[in-house]
C-alpha cells in the first residue's frame, strides 16, 4: 500500500491555495459544476506557466527508421553498401554494412526542414514540426524500450506518462477520464504501457481498442447487456440502496464515495457516447483522415477521436500504431505500408487541431520506441537503434520548422545536444506547467518521480 | 555516454582561475615537498571549490581534499590508483579523456606531467598527518538508528488490568486504556448478522450459508460463536482465503508481464503450497525459511522436499524484464527485485531504496544492501534462454511417487519395446523396398528399343518413369535390348519387370548374354511370379569384363509384350530378399503390408505418448550457484551495472545485528543463514511485521497503517504495547496463524459495531483507536466468489495447473496477438482463476484486486466510475444476477418469501421495513415478473452494502 501522499483536492485548492496553482483555473475547466464533485478532476500539481493543456502521443511502435523519414544522412546515401566505419553496440543482429534506404530525403516548407518521401503528407505540414534528431534510450530490446518511453523506466513496474499527467492535471472534463489509450499494444508490458502502477487506479488509462486497431471505439461496460431504460432504472434502483445503506450507517466516506462513483459513472455513459460518436463529424472531414479507406480507416477513426477526446479535455491520449515498424526484414514494403497506414491521418489531425485553434494548446509527439540502425539486417532490414533516433513534436511551445541535434554522419548514434527519453518526458510535463522534479508520488517509503533522478528540460526547441 | 556521464558526474568543478606555475624545481615526486610545491597549490587553487569539504556542492561525491577520500574517489570510482597513472580517473579527467577537468579550461601539460608524475611515484600525500578525520564508512549513525521503536527488540509487555473496562479479553485491555485515555468508550456489539458476516468473509471470503445465518440467529450464544470460529478456522476456504492475502504480497502471478509474457507453469504448485501450508497451520518461521532457503533444506520425505522446492518460487515470481539483453545488467535487477520483496515482505523495510546510495531515512548503509545482493548473486534464478536474449529461469526437479516413477518405467519400457517393433518394420520394409530396387537395375528408359514400343504407366507397379509395350502389333519387329556392366563377375539371378495381366503374351522370348554364352528363355507374362513386380528367369553367370545384356523381343507372341525393367541381383542381394519373402511371401504386395505396419505402429507409439505419465515434475525454484561461483558482491555505484565499488561479505542489516552481520564461513549462497537471520526469535521485524499484517485484515488498518514499511518513513503503531504483546504471543506460541486469528476474531474489538458516533468521530476520526469497527470493502475476489455462491454453483474444488497447454508465452509469440482467459465467467473460486500479467481480468482489477507486478501488502480501495459501470453492466454479472433470481422463483413463492430469500442470500441479513419499501416501489405490480427480479438481483450485487462489511 502506499504511503499516504498530500493530496490536494480542488476543494481544499479553492479555500487555501489558489496561487500556488498559477495559472490552472479550475472554474473555468467545469463552470457547470461543483469542482469538488469530481475526482477525475483532482489536481496534485502545482503549473507553473503551461504552454499546453494536453498531449497526444502518435505511438509508432515498432520503432520507425530514423533515418528513411526525418534525419537525412548524405554519407549514408553516398556509401551505401560499405562497412561502417566505427563500432556496432553491443548485443545486435545487424551487420556493420551501411543500407541506404529508397526513399528520397526533400526540403520542405519554408523552413527546409528535411523530410522524406516516405510520408509525404506529414512533409506537407513540416513548418508544423519540431524534429529532435539526438533522441537515445535505454533497452535494445522492445520490452525495455517500450517501457522507458511509456513509463520511464526500462526495468522497474512505474506509473506511465499518461497516469503522471492525470494525477498532476485531472481531467479537464467532469465526466471523462484524464487518460485514454487508443489501441495499446497488448505485448512488451501491455497495461503497463497506460498503467497508473502505484498512482491511484483512476489514473490507468481507458482504453479503446487494442494492438493499433480502432475496434468499436467505444469505453468498456459504458453499455449494458440490458436495453438502455432497464439500465437506467437499475442505476436509479441501486442509488436507492446505496442511500438508504447510507442512512442506516450515517455519514461514511466509503460510502459516500461509492454514490458519486455511482453517479459519475451513469453520467459518463450518458456523455460520452456523444465525444466518442465521430458521425457528428462531416463527411468531408472524416474522409479528410482517410476514414472509408481500408489502408488509413482505422488510424483515421483513432486519430480523429483523438482530436474529439483533446477538444473534450482529456489530458494524455496515446494513439498506437500496433507493433508494425519492426522491419528487420523487407524495410520498404513494411514502412510503406505502415507509413500509408497512419501518415495521412497524422497530417489531418495537425490540420484539423490548427483549424479548430487547438493545435497552439495541445502537443502532438510522434515517433517510436527507438530508432533503426543505419546498417543493414538479414537482406533488407534494419535492427533496433536506442543509440540514436528521432522524435517529433507538434503543437503548442515549441519552435516549428525546426530540427535539433544531430546524430554522427550514418545517423547512429545521438552526437550533438543529445536527448534522453527522461529529457523528453521533462519537457512534456514543463510545457503542461509541471516541474519534473517537483510531481512526486510516496510509495514504499521513496518519492517517485516519472524522471526518476535524471531528465532536464530542452530549452532549445521551446519557442 | 559513459564518458558524457562521466563528465557530468566529475562536475562543473575545478576552479575557474590559473595560477603562474612555479619554476621547475628539483625535488623527487615522491618526496613530500613535490606534494607541497607542485601539487597541493593545483587541487587548492583548481578543484576545490567543487570537491572538498568546503563546496557548496560536492562535485560527483569526489573530495580532493583528503588524502583516504581522494584515493577511494567518487561516483565514478577510484580517483587515483598510486603508481599507475595511467588508470587513474583524475589523470584521464585532467587530460580532457574521460572528461573534462577542471572545466573552465585545460591546466598546462607541465602540471599535467607533474600530477603523472607524482601518481606514478605513489601519490604520497603528507596530509594524512594533517588531522584530517577519515570518513565514516557511510553516513548512517546505526546506534542511534537502533533506539527506533521497529529495531528495538520486542517488549516483554502484560496486557493492563481491567481498570475502568469491562473488557475480559488481554487485547481489549490494552485498546481500552487508550481509549479511556481519549475518553471515548468503545461500540457495541454488532447485530448477529452483522457479525456473522463479517466473520465469514474476513476468515474464510465466503458468505455465511442461509441455514447457518438460521442457526446462528436461534442460538446468538458465546459458546456457539466459538463453535463457528474453530470450524471456519478449520474449513478449506480458511486456508484459500488466507493464502490470497498472502499471495498478494508475494506478487503472486502465472505469468511473467512485461515485455516477454512467459508462461509461470509450475506457479500453481506455491499457490497450492500455501493453502495446504495454512491449512495445516504450519509455523510461520517454518514457512518462511522453505520460502527463503527450500531448496537448500534436509527433508525427512518427500513430501516435506517437495514442499520445501515448491516454497522457493516466492524469490523466483517477480516480474522480470526477459528480453534484456545486457544480461548482466538484468542479474541484478532480478536481485533488486528479490531484495526489495524480502525486505518488504518480512520485514517491512524498504531496502531497494539502498541500492544506488545509504538509504536516506532509515540506518541501511548501501553496503547492506550488497551484503543482501551476495547471497542473491550467488543463487541461480535466471538460467537458459527461451530464445535468443529471453532469458528463462531456473527449473529444480520435484520427488514423485513409487506410483508415478514406476507408471514412467512402464511407459518407457512400452516406448522401448514398440519402437523395437518400428524399427525392424521399417528394416523389413527397407529389405522389401531393396528387393524391388536391389541389385543392378536397368530401365525400359535406357534400353536399346527397336521397332514400336508404346509407353505407358497403366499398370501401378514399374521402375522408374513407366514402361512400354507393343502394342501387340508388328509381332516379330519390336525389340529391346537392356545392356549393363556388372560389378564383379559371377552368378546373378535375372528379375524382369513386366507388369503381368491377362492380356500379356504367354511366350516372350528372352534372350540372355551370360559369361556361358547366349541363354533363350520363354517368358510367360500373363502370371506374376512371387512378387507383384518382378519374375524371376533364373540365375546365370556374368562376366566384369563384358556387358549383360537382356533383350526381350515379340517375335512370335501372341499378347501384349511388356518391357519395363531387368534386375541382377548378387547372391548376397538373393538372400536378404529371401529372407523378405519368407515373411510375407503370402502378401500379393510386400511393400505395400510392410509401410502399413510401419504406420500402424507408428501411430500406436503416437497414442502411447499421448497417454503417456505427465512430466517428471519440476518447481520454479532458485539453485544455488556452483561453490566456484559463490561470490560476495561488489558495491555498484549508483546502482550501475559497471560501476564498481568494494566487495561486501555476504550477510544482513547491520542495524539488527549487533552480535554480528556478516556471515561469517557461507555453506552456500547464504540463503540459509538469511532464513535463520530472519526467523530468529531476537528478530524484531518479523513477528512484528506478520502480526500485523494479520490485525491489518481482521480490522481494515494495521496496528502500523504503513503494512509494508516499519521504516522512519512508515507510520508508528497506534499501539506498541499491543503489538509487541501479540508479537511475542505468536512467537511463543510456535508461531502459528489460526490461533493469532482466534484471539483476535474472540475479541470485543472485532464484534463492535461499525455505527457512526458523532463524539468520538469528533476525537478520533480516523479510527485510530477503534472506538468502532472499521468498515470495510470485501476483496475483489469474495465480491466474485459471493455473487457465484448466489448463483448457488460456486465450484469449491480447487484447480490445478490452470496455464497447462499454454506454450512458451500465454499468447503466439507476437507481440500483436492477445492471449484469451475465458475462465473469469466459471463458477469455481477466484483463488484458482490464472493470475496472468498484463490480462487480470477488468472485473478483478477494478474491484482493486492485487496489480500481480507489485508486492500489496494492504489493497487500496477505489471509488472510481468503472467499478460501478463493471458491477451494472457487464454481461458476467448480470448472468449471475439472473441465475440468482430464477433460482429464488425457483426456491420459494410469494414475494415476501422472495424478498426475504434474496437478502439472505445477497446481503447476508433479514429484509428490513426501509428494504420492503424500496423493494414495493421498485416492483409495483411487476411482483412475478422474472426480468423485475433479474433486475432487483442486479441491484443488490452493484450495491455498496454487497461489498461492504458493516
Amino acid at each position: 500500500m502506499s504511503d499516504r501522499p498530500v493530496q490536494i483536492t480542488r476543494r481544499h485548492f479553492g479555500a487555501t491555495c489558489t496561487m500556488s496553482l498559477g495559472s490552472l483555473c479550475v472554474s473555468a475547466v467545469m463552470p457547470w459544476r461543483d469542482a469538488a464533485a469530481s475526482e477525475l478532476a483532482t489536481v496534485h500539481a502545482s503549473q507553473v506557466n503551461p504552454r499546453i493543456k494536453r498531449v497526444i502521443f502518435l505511438f509508432m511502435h515498432g520503432g520507425p527508421s530514423h533515418v528513411d523519414t526525418f534525419d537525412y544522412k548524405p554519407l549514408l546515401a553516398r556509401d551505401d553498401g560499405q562497412p561502417l566505419p566505427f563500432d556496432l553496440p553491443p548485443n545486435i543482429d545487424a551487420v556493420p554494412k551501411l543500407l541506404n534506404g529508397p526513399w528520397k530525403f526533400k526540403q520542405r516548407g519554408e523552413s527546409g526542414l528535411w523530410v522524406s518521401s516516405l510520408l509525404p503528407e506529414m512533409a506537407k505540414e513540416a513548418d508544423s514540426l519540431c524534429v529532435i534528431r539526438s533522441m537515445h534510450t535505454r533497452g535494445q530490446s522492445h520490452g525495455q524500450a517500450v517501457g522507458m518511453i511509456n513509463t520511464g523506466s526500462d526495468n522497474f513496474v512505474r506509473p506511465s506518462v499518461g497516469a503522471w499527467v492525470s494525477y498532476a492535471l485531472g481531467s479537464g472534463h467532469p465526466d471523462l477520464p484524464a487518460h485514454v489509450a487508443i489501441g495499446p499494444a497488448t505485448a512488451h508490458g501491455g497495461p503497463r504501457n497506460y498503467g497508473a502502477a502505484f498512482l491511484p487506479a483512476m489514473h490507468q488509462a481507458t482504453v479503446i481498442g487494442s494492438n493499433g486497431k480502432f475496434g468499436d471505439g467505444k469505453i468498456a461496460h459504458l453499455n449494458g447487456p440490458v436495453e438502455n431504460g432497464l439500465v437506467q432504472q437499475r442505476f436509479d434502483l441501486v442509488n436507492a440502496l446505496n442511500k438508504r445503506h447510507l442512512n442506516s450507517s450515517g455519514p461514511d466516506r466509503e460510502i459516500e464515495g461509492a454514490i458519486e462513483a455511482v453517479d459519475l459513472a451513469d453520467r459518463m455513459r450518458r456523455s460520452a457516447p456523444e465525444v466518442f460518436d465521430l458521425s457528428q463529424e462531416s463527411a468531408q472531414l472524416q474522409a479528410a483522415y482517410g476514414i472509408g479507406q481500408k489502408t488509413t480507416d482505422s488510424f483515421g477513426r483513432s486519430c480523429l477521436l483523438a482530436r474529439r477526446l483533446a477538444e473534450a479535455g482529456v489530458r494524455f491520449i496515446t494513439v498506437s500504431s500496433g507493433q508494425v515498424w519492426d522491419q528487420h526484414g523487407n524495410l520498404e514494403s513494411g514502412h510503406n505500408k505502415n507509413a500509408a497506414a497512419t501518415d495521412l491521418p497524422i497530417a489531418e489531425l495537425i490540420r484539423d487541431l490548427k483549424r479548430r485553434g487547438l493545435w497552439d494548446e495541445t502537443m502532438i509527439v510522434w515517433g517510436g520506441e527507438f530508432g533503426r540502425t543505419p546498417v543493414v539486417q538479414g537482406k533488407n532490414g534494419r535492427d533496433h537503434n536506442p543509440q540514436g533516433f528521432s522524435m517529433v513534436l507538434s503543437g503548442g511551445g515549441v519552435k516549428p520548422g525546426f530540427a535539433y541535434g544531430e546524430t554522427d554522419d550514418y545517423g547512429y548514434y545521438a552526437f550533438q545536444d543529445r536527448v534522453h527519453v527522461h529529457d523528453l518526458h521533462a519537457t512534456l510535463l514543463h510545457l503542461l506547467g509541471v516541474d519534473h522534479e517537483r510531481l512526486t508520488f510516496r510509495y514504499a517509503g521513496r518519492d517517485f518521480r516519472l524522471t526518476d533522478v535524471h531528465g532536464r528540460v530542452v530549452h532549445d526547441i521551446l519557442v | 555516454m559513459r564518458l558524457l556521464l562521466n563528465a557530468l558526474r566529475f562536475g562543473c568543478l575545478f576552479s575557474v582561475c590559473l595560477f603562474a606555475l612555479a619554476a621547475v624545481c628539483a625535488q623527487s615526486p615522491d618526496s613530500e615537498a613535490f606534494f607541497e610545491t607542485r601539487i597541493r597549490p593545483v587541487l587548492v587553487n583548481h578543484c576545490y571549490e567543487c570537491h572538498s569539504s568546503e563546496s557548496k556542492e560536492l562535485g560527483g561525491a569526489l573530495r580532493l581534499d583528503h588524502p583516504v577520500e581522494m584515493m577511494t574517489g567518487g561516483e565514478s570510482g577510484l580517483a587515483i590508483d598510486p603508481g599507475n597513472p595511467e588508470g587513474s580517473l583524475l589523470v584521464s579527467a585532467i587530460r580532457y579523456e574521460s572528461s573534462e577537468m577542471p572545466p573552465a579550461g585545460r591546466l598546462p601539460d607541465q602540471v599535467i606531467r607533474d600530477i603523472e608524475s607524482w601518481i606514478k611515484a605513489g601519490a604520497t600525500d603528507p596530509r594524512s598527518r594533517d588531522g584530517h578525520s577519515a570518513r565514516e564508512p557511510s553516513g548512517i549513525d546505526l546506534e542511534a538508528g537502533r533506539h527506533f521503536w521497529a529495531f528495538r527488540p520486542i517488549a516483554a509487555v502484560d496486557p493492563p488490568s481491567r481498570g475502568h473496562s469491562s473488557a475480559t479479553g488481554q487485547i481489549d485491555r490494552f485498546l481500552n486504556r487508550q481509549l479511556h485515555q481519549a475518553g471515548l468508550t468503545p461500540s457495541p456489539v454488532a447485530a448477529p448478522l452483522v457479525r456473522l458476516r463479517r466473520l465469514a468473509f474476513d476468515l474464510t471470503g465466503l458468505p455465511p450459508s442461509p441455514s447457518l445465518q438460521q442457526a446462528w440467529l436461534a442460538d446468538p450464544s458465546r459458546r456457539h460463536w466459538i463453535n463457528i470460529v474453530d470450524s471456519m478456522l478449520a474449513s478449506t476456504a480458511f486456508a484459500e482465503h488466507w493464502a490470497r492475502h498472502w499471495m498478494d504480497v508475494a506478487r503472486y502471478a502465472d505469468s511473467n508481464g512485461s515485455d516477454f509474457n512467459a508462461t509461470h507453469h509450475e506457479a500453481w504448485r506455491y499457490r497450492q503450497y500455501l493453502i495446504d501450508a495454512f491449512a495445516a497451520d504450519r509455523p510461520w518461521d517454518q514457512m518462511i525459511r522453505q520460502q527463503i532457503a527450500g531448496d537448500l533444506l534436509p527433508a525427512a520425505s518427500d513430501q516435506e522436499r517437495y514442499d520445501n522446492v515448491v516454497a522457493t518460487t516466492f524469490l523466483m515470481i517477480g516480474t522480470k524484464m526477459l528480453s534484456e539483453r545486457d544480461k548482466a545488467k538484468l542479474r541484478l535487477d532480478v536481485v533488486d527485485e528479490q531484495i526489495d520483496t524480502v525486505g518488504r515482505a518480512f520485514l517491512g523495510l524498504t531496502l531497494g531504496c539502498a541500492r544506488c546510495h545509504d538509504h536516506k531515512f532509515d540506518p541501511v548503509p548501501t553496503e547492506d544492501y550488497y551484503a543482501l545482493a551476495g547471497i542473491f548473486n550467488s543463487t541461480v534464478t535466471l538460467k537458459g534462454e527461451s530464445q535468443k536474449y529471453v532469458s528463462t529461469w531456473n527449473r529444480v526437479p520435484l520427488p514423485t511417487s513409487q506410483t508415478y516413477r514406476d507408471s514412467v518405467l512402464e511407459h518407457q519400457q512400452a516406448v522401448e519395446a514398440l519402437k523395437d517393433k518400428i524399427k525392424a518394420a521399417e528394416k523389413k520394409l527397407k529389405s522389401a523396398q531393396s528387393s524391388v530396387q536391389a541389385g543392378v537395375i536397368v530401365d525400359d528408359k535406357a534400353a536399346k528399343k527397336v521397332g514400336h514400343w508404346k509407353a505407358s504407366t497403366y499398370y501401378k507397379y514399374f521402375v522408374g518413369e513407366g514402361y512400354v509395350h507393343d502394342d501387340n502389333s508388328n509381332k516379330g519387329q519390336a525389340s529391346i535390348e537392356f545392356s549393363t556392366r556388372l560389378p564383379t563377375s559371377g552368378t546373378y539371378e535375372v528379375r524382369v519387370s513386366h507388369s503381368p495381366g491377362s492380356n500379356r503374351a504367354a511366350e516372350v522370348p528372352v534372350t540372355i548374354l551370360t559369361a556361358n554364352g547366349v541363354q533363350e528363355i520363354k517368358l510367360d507374362q500373363r502370371n506374376f511370379q512371387d512378387d507383384p513386380m518382378w519374375s524371376s528367369l533364373g540365375e546365370f553367370s556374368f562376366s566384369a569384363d563384358t556387358d549383360a545384356v537382356v533383350k526381350i523381343s515379340n517375335q512370335g507372341t501372341n499378347g501384349y509384350v511388356i518391357a519395363d525393367a531387368v534386375q541382377f541381383l548378387s547372391a548376397d542381394e538373393r538372400s536378404e530378399k529371401a529372407a523378405t519373402e519368407e515373411n510375407d511371401a503370402t502378401d500379393p504386395s510386400t511393400v505395400e503390408f510392410a509401410k502399413r505396419r510401419v504406420e500402424a505402429l507408428k501411430q500406436a507409439l503416437k497414442a502411447l505418448d499421448a497417454s503417456a505419465p505427465p512430466p517428471s515434475p519440476v518447481a520454479m525454484a532458485p539453485s544455488d550457484r556452483p561453490s566456484n561461483e559463490l561470490i560476495d558482491s561488489r558495491v555498484h555505484i549508483r546502482g550501475e551495472v559497471n560501476n564498481l565499488g568494494e566487495s561486501v561479505a555476504r550477510g544482513f542489516l547491520q542495524v539488527l545485528s549487533e552480535g554480528g552481520s556478516s556471515i561469517p564461513n557461507p555453506q552456500g549462497s547464504g540463503r540459509i543463514e538469511l532464513a535463520d537471520w530472519l526467523t530468529d526469535p531476537d528478530n524484531p521485524l518479523t513477528s512484528r511485521v506478520f502480526v500485523n499484517r494479520v490485525w491489518m485484515h481482521l480490522f481494515g488498518e494495521g496496528l502500523v497503517r504503513t503494512v509494508d514499511n516499519f521504516g522512519m518513513q512508515g507510520e508508528r503503531p497506534t499501539h506498541p504495547e499491543l503489538l509487541d504483546f501479540l508479537a511475542t504471543k505468536f512467537v511463543r506460541n510456535g508461531w502459528r496463524l489460526k490461533p493469532l486469528v482466534r484471539e483476535l476474531v474472540l475479541s470485543h474489538a472485532y464484534s463492535q459495531s461499525s455505527t457512526y458516533d458523532g463524539n468520538s468521530i469528533a476525537v478520533d476520526p480516523e479510527n485510530r483507536l477503534l472506538w468502532r469497527v472499521n468498515r470495510r470493502r470485501l476483496t475483489a475476489e469474495s465480491i466474485r466468489d459471493a455473487m457465484i455462491a448466489a448463483t448457488g454453483r460456486l465450484d469449491r474444488q480447487p484447480r490445478l495447473e490452470p496455464m497447462a497447454g499454454r506454450g512458451v508465452l500465454v499468447s503466439s509469440n507476437k507481440a500483436n496477438s492477445a492471449a484469451s482467459f475465458d475462465d473469469l465467467a466459471q463458477p469455481r473460486r477466484s483463488i484458482y482463476l490464472p493470475v496472468v500479467r498484463s490480462y487480470v481480468p477488468p472485473m478483478l482489477s477494478a474491484l482493486d484486486a492485487a496489480d500481480p507486478d507489485l508486492l500489496v501488502g494492504r489493497r487500496p480501495t477505489t471509488n472510481v466510475p468503472a467499478q460501478a459501470l463493471l458491477l451494472i453492466n457487464s454481461p458476467v454479472v448480470d448472468a449471475w444476477a439472473g441465475e440468482t433470481s430464477t433460482r429464488i422463483l425457483d426456491a420459494v413463492s410469494g414475494f415476501d418469501d422472495r424478498l426475504r430469500l434474496s437478502y439472505q442470500v445477497c446481503l447476508q441479513r433479514d429484509v428490513g421495513g426501509e428494504d420492503r419499501t424500496i423493494a414495493q416501489r421498485f416492483f409495483k405490480d411487476q411482483i412475478d415478473s422474472p426480468q423485475a427480479w433479474h433486475q432487483f438481483i442486479a441491484a443488490l450485487f452493484a450495491s455498496t452494502e454487497f461489498r461492504l462489511l458493516d
